[in-house]
């Protein structure tokens, strides 16, 4: 592995637990985290709605008559936001670049993320027995196969390229 | 071979898919291993006052003598990040050609590792928050704000940046075809930044 990656891998890997350690606390996750997780309850809320499935929203609870799901750490897209965030600070680029990156991509995340939530919460009133499947595994691989995507993307797209010496 | 040729998002959604496949196919089997393997390293766990039992889907971990009482470690959201490895995989042209195959070998030997660590600090994160009157004095307060920190940013983050890490250290070359902004060349570099 030549420098430029071990270099990279090295900062990311710094970055994402100092930021997950940071969501963490107590009073990080009570004046940020919970709020931002009701946000996209009920952005939920109104998606669903929208497509005329009536939920009421409780905090991080969506709820009908026959089912409910609870928007945790984990559903609420902050993960996939946390990875994008340490990909983008560690790989070299200029600073408007980066926001640039982590505006669109936050943007993309969350707007994805509303489909999934919504997309379980159908899927687990009227097929239960594939919701674990779905929640687990096929929707956080797929979101975190996105963000990639786009930070892969953008790194080729805006990053300084690899100095040939260090290859 | 003909998964080569086609389209790059294609390729990483048919890499996915064949991830998610397999998962769901020989997800058990592998659970069962873990199991096995930690029950084989934890030998103080089996023997003692607390059991660890593994099963298809998850590890038990508790007092011999009051079942109601056991904990339970999740396999899926341990070993899931199978998925996007493979996925991740599809992303280069030669991720499957032989070298690619070989450098697929190794990425899978090290998620094997990172899928045992993270079950280690599942079953010590459990004891220590859910059993802790079961587990003596072992876990001081350090100890278990240590492992639940681990188990926790493993189950949120770690497992997904893991299999990035693993991917991004050993994929065949990082070199794309996307053209950098500002460049008229199709190489993947932009002229501006090239050495004379």
């Amino acid at each position: 592995m030549n420098r430029a990656r071990s270099l990279f891998l090295l900062k990311f890997a710094a970055i994402i637990v100092v930021s997950y350690v940071a969501v963490a606390l107590k009073p990080v996750d009570r004046a940020v985290v919970t709020p931002f997780s009701k946000g996209v309850t009920a952005a939920s809320g109104v998606l669903l709605n929208a497509i005329g499935d009536p939920v009421e929203r409780q905090g991080t609870i969506l709820r009908s008559a026959t089912f409910a799901v609870d928007v945790k750490n984990g559903c609420n897209g902050l993960e996939a936001i946390l990875l994008l965030v340490a990909a983008i600070l560690a790989f070299p680029a200029p600073w408007k670049s980066r926001l640039l990156g982590i505006g669109a991509g936050v943007a993309l995340i969350e707007g994805i993320n509303l489909i999934r939530v919504a997309s379980l919460y159908v899927l687990g009133r009227d097929y239960p027995h594939l919701f674990e499947t779905f929640h687990v595994t096929i929707w956080q691989g797929v979101i975190f196969l996105l963000t990639i995507g786009m930070f892969v993307y953008w790194s080729a797209r805006f990053g300084h390229p690899p100095d040939p010496a260090s290859a | 071979m003909a998964i080569l040729r086609i389209p790059r998002a294609l390729r990483v959604t048919l890499a996915f898919a064949l991830g998610v496949a397999f998962w769901i196919f020989a997800a058990e089997s592998w659970h069962q291993v873990l199991g096995a393997l930690v029950r084989a390293t934890l030998p103080g766990e089996g023997a003692g006052a607390l059991l660890v039992l593994a099963d298809r889907s998850e590890i038990l971990i508790g007092p011999v003598e009051f079942p109601a009482a056991r904990g339970r470690v999740p396999m899926a959201v341990v070993t899931s990040n199978f998925a996007l490895l493979l996925g991740l995989w599809g992303w280069d042209r030669n991720g499957f050609r032989i070298r690619g195959l070989v450098r697929l070998s190794i990425a899978l030997g090290i998620l094997g590792v990172l899928h045992f660590v993270a079950v280690v600090a599942g079953i010590h994160a459990t004891v220590a928050v859910q059993l802790s009157q079961w587990a003596g004095e072992r876990y001081g307060t350090f100890e278990t704000n240590l492992w639940f920190t681990l188990w926790q940013g493993y189950q949120v983050v770690g497992a997904w940046a893991g299999a990035f890490i693993i991917w991004w250290a050993l994929r065949s070359s990082p070199r794309s075809s996307i053209k950098p902004r500002g460049s008229h060349s199709s190489d993947g570099r932009a002229p501006l930044h090239r050495k004379p």
